[in-house]
């Protein structure tokens, strides 16, 4: 096998630490998915107001909204708010250096 | 559909549930996977998963025919019309139009004007890729590397979704052997594989897509409108921007796979600290710089002869290197840069004096970038001649920066700065999470992915490997 960073099972035929890892994965995913269902009820919104308008991609606006409505009541959605704003004045800032004779009138 | 998507993200959920329900028998779970890949191949052009389909069974078919055959001759020349045939569906897909256009114009300079047909072809994504895969498999099924294998394995070898639109190019050696078995997971496995998705989504939403959006493409979409400043910018951004997007891009395949139990090689391996040209093409893209190595630059001759017959070889590896990238002189200008770089650096280890001290590695690696920086830009502009108005334009000092800023200097010096971080950091990283809780990891991975979907900018450019 060429250089992998994956590592190999440290024993192949050992099924029960197989099906256990297998376990661990799911519980892990399954968390990271309802952290970002609570948390990330914005990014739902705006996938699903991106969508081709259909009857059914008109269900899922309603739904995602309402569900950000019902998150944002509990400061849900707060943080990501938060970032998201701190991450656009940082983007937004400039070099902003004054040149000798910047905000002078010109001369008439 | 891209990675970066919760469009993706509800596939994969769904992918990964079913493909672990139904682990036995395995075939069953090839037929999912399989079926998967077309799904989300399809999503882009339905037209072509049928091309993706009949290129899977010619390799087949041709492999199974080399296999069967005892003559050498026989056997070699079925090798060849199946490299053939690849190299046909790839010629007619990526390049008859830029031969096309190449013929009229050598006609109008000969004074024979003539309008040829011309034809808009349009090029499936992932196309370069999955052909190359299917000669490797061809090819080392001739050598002996690789029984023929299945239809079902050639196939999902060559559709399979995570590697299919902009790789690493698996070979077949590597994985039809992990699809002939029932795959299972390890804790450390899953837990690098989260790790790596987790990180290619920071490179390409944050570093990538900042970098293009801010700076890399306004500055190239018009380099005269900017000063040297921005240029050079520009330059280094884009040498983050590609790095970012491509690793990117392997990581989360890699990480997709590995979710699934199979295990892609490594692509990258911080290519910017690289200390010549050599040790560049050691670190970048490694599938397919060793893919060149073993299928074009070995069988052309290699490093077998003399440093002139060497310089041959790499001159015409690297040229067809740029082709692979694309139908256009500014990827044969790029390959060529690459290759004339490659042979000096040949010519220099052969005729430098043996008393003569070696440089330090410090030169070598701030010569390698700044050459690496410098062929990126004939590799971004949108023609040959943007490249040079942009070149020419590095000489027009003006310390005004209209694309340039700070937010652009902090993400160039981080995509740099992570070339020189302890090599393999993310899997030692990895390796000491899966000792979490899995509640404790999934908490810290979705906290993850709120902070990097937090600071993304609206909507998701396509890979830039994408259109190769």
């Amino acid at each position: 096998m060429t250089d992998s960073p994956i590592p190999e099972p440290a024993d192949p035929n050992d099924r029960v630490a197989a099906a256990r890892a297998l376990a661990w994965t799911s519980t892990a995913i399954a968390v990271a998915t309802a952290f970002l269902f609570v948390f990330n009820a914005a990014s739902m919104k705006s996938w699903a107001a991106s969508l081709t308008p259909t009857e059914a991609t008109a269900r899922l606006v309603g739904l995602t909204s309402a569900w950000e409505a019902e998150t944002a009541k509990f400061g849900l959605t707060a943080p990501r708010a938060w970032m998201h704003g701190v991450w656009g004045q940082q983007r937004a800032r400039t070099w902003n250096v004054a040149k000798p004779g910047d905000g002078q009138p010109p001369p008439s | 559909m891209l990675f970066p998507t919760l469009r993706f993200g509800l596939f994969f959920l769904a992918l990964f549930a079913a493909a672990w329900i139904v682990r036995k028998p395995n075939e069953w779970r090839k037929i999912i996977l399989l079926v998967a890949s077309w799904i989300f191949y399809g999503a882009w052009d339905w037209r072509f998963v049928t091309l993706l389909i009949g290129s899977g069974v010619l390799n087949w078919g041709m492999a199974r025919l080399i296999s069967r055959s005892a003559g050498p001759r026989r056997r070699h020349a079925l090798v060849l019309l199946g490299v053939v045939a690849n190299l046909g569906i790839l010629i007619w897909f990526k390049y008859f139009g830029f031969f096309l256009g190449q013929v009229a114009d050598v006609l109008r300079l000969l004074g024979w004007q003539r309008d040829l047909p011309i034809i808009q072809v349009i090029l499936p994504i992932g196309l370069s890729f999955f052909t190359f895969q299917g000669m490797s498999y061809l090819i080392d099924v001739y050598r002996g590397k690789l029984a023929a294998a299945s239809l079902l394995n050639v196939t999902l070898l060559m559709s399979f979704f995570a590697h299919l639109v902009a790789g690493p190019i698996v070979r077949g050696a590597d994985l039809i052997p992990q699809f002939e078995r029932s795959p299972d997971l390890s804790r450390e496995a899953a837990s690098l594989g989260i790790l790596m998705i987790v990180w290619g989504l920071f490179k390409k939403a944050i570093l990538a897509s900042e970098l293009a959006t801010g700076l890399v493409d306004p500055v190239f979409f018009d380099p005269n409108a900017h000063s040297a400043v921005d240029l050079i910018a520009a330059t280094y951004g884009y040498a983050v921007q590609i790095y970012a997007d491509f690793s990117a891009y392997s990581d989360m395949a890699i990480g997709l796979a590995a979710l699934l139990g199979y295990r892609f090689p490594r692509n990258f391996d911080q290519p910017y600290r690289s200390v010549s040209l050599q040790d560049f093409w050691r670190r970048w893209h490694i599938s397919l710089s060793s893919w060149l190595r073993d299928y074009l630059y070995i069988p052309l001759g290699g490093s077998r002869g003399n440093v002139w017959f060497i310089c041959r070889n790499l001159m015409i590896t690297m040229l067809l290197g740029g082709l692979w990238h694309g139908a256009a002189w500014k990827f044969v200008t790029w390959g060529a840069l690459h290759g004339a770089a490659l042979c000096i650096e040949r010519i220099w280890a052969h005729y430098k004096p043996a008393r003569w001290p070696n440089a330090p590695k410090i030169l070598g690696l701030i010569v390698t970038f700044n050459l690496v920086c410098l062929a990126w830009i004939f590799f971004r502009a949108d023609s040959f001649q943007t490249a040079l108005t942009f070149i020419s334009g590095l000489g027009r000092w003006d310390d005004s920066a209209l694309a340039f800023t700070p937010m652009a200097l902090a993400l160039i010096l981080f995509g740099l700065g992570l070339h020189f971080s302890p090599p393999r950091l993310i899997e030692a990283v990895a390796f000491r999470a899966a000792r979490l809780p899995a509640v404790a990891f999934g908490l810290g991975a979705g906290a993850l992915i709120l902070i990097i979907d937090a600071m993304r900018p609206e909507g998701v450019q396509a890979f830039i490997y994408f259109q190769f």
